[in-house]
């Protein structure tokens, strides 16, 4: 089962036909009949109940299409954590300093860091020299 | 963080984003608090109030870098296990310290300082990450904020 067995299953069901639903997925629509009846073939289930008129969702159809929403959801937000921790847009910093050193650089450089990307999480640690080394070398810095 | 050096730096990569001369930390009732400045000899006559090496040994490879050249030994005292301790030792009268501008800013009025004369020792601060490993996107967006924090002023 690939992600677009899902895709393809909640546009057919929200669509009630194959033809609408294959239009707006851009997709032949033999070859949606054929993606969607793969998936109901690895389900061991019927999904969808086909008429000359449309189709409409089997009881297993309709459970199935909540799950599959949820499932695109939730890959649609880790996509979308992912590419923000990339962009250095959320996650967590660790920042190691030294309490004597902390009244010159570091309050203007957090503020500034926290205004342009709020939602990452600053975990500051206070620590002697030695600790900073090791936090570095060790990575929980 | 304090620039690391020799051991201590392996496996780092340190940018120096600011430095510091190094003062003469003391009580204000303390003798040296009447002088302009005060030499290396002169801290080396004094009991010494200092960080713990066991956590603070850049703090320790800095005094060696000031005392050495001079072929004099400073006369600890006393080691502190956090600044706040060491202000209240140099406070009570227990010894001097050697400490580096900012340090002023920590300590405010409690204690007077004087600048260090015969060293060319500076106190020199940064940013620093490992050398293995990469430093996350929003890691580089730190380390450009504080770079330019330290464009700004003293």
């Amino acid at each position: 089962m690939e992600l677009r067995h899902l895709r393809y299953l909640v546009a057919v069901a929200e669509a009630l036909n194959f033809t609408r639903a294959a239009a707006q997925l851009r997709v032949a629509q033999p070859a949606l009949s054929r993606q969607v009846q793969d998936l109901e073939e690895e389900l061991g289930v019927d999904l969808l109940r086909r008429s000359p008129r449309g189709v409409t969702l089997t009881a297993e159809g309709k459970l199935f299409l909540e799950e599959a929403r949820e499932m695109l959801k939730r890959v649609e937000e880790s996509v979308a954590k992912v590419r923000a921790l990339a962009r250095g847009q959320c996650g967590e910093l660790h920042i190691g300093y030294e309490p004597s050193l902390s009244v010159d650089l570091l309050p203007p450089a957090l503020a500034a860091f926290q205004l342009a990307v709020s939602r990452v999480n600053v975990m500051l640690h206070d620590l002697a020299s030695d600790e900073l080394y090791a936090g570095l070398l060790d990575g929980s810095l | 963080m304090v620039q690391p050096t020799g051991a201590s730096a392996d496996g780092l990569v340190f940018e120096e984003l600011r430095r510091y001369p190094i003062l003469v930390a003391v009580a204000p009732g303390h003798p040296f608090a009447r002088l302009k400045s005060v030499s290396v000899r002169q801290v080396a006559t004094e009991p010494l109030i200092v960080l713990q090496r066991h956590d603070y040994s850049e703090f320790h490879r800095i005094l060696e870098r000031i005392f050495s050249p001079h072929n004099f030994r400073p006369c600890i005292a006393v080691e502190c296990d956090s600044t706040s301790s060491l202000v209240t030792a140099v406070a009570v009268g227990r010894g001097v310290a050697l400490v580096s501008e900012h340090f002023k800013r920590v300590a405010g009025q409690r204690l007077a300082y004087r600048p260090l004369s015969g060293g060319t020792e500076f106190h020199r601060v940064g940013v620093a990450w490992a050398a293995k490993g990469d430093v996350t996107p929003a890691g580089e967006k730190f380390c450009a904020a504080l770079r330019a924090a330290s464009r700004g002023p003293l």
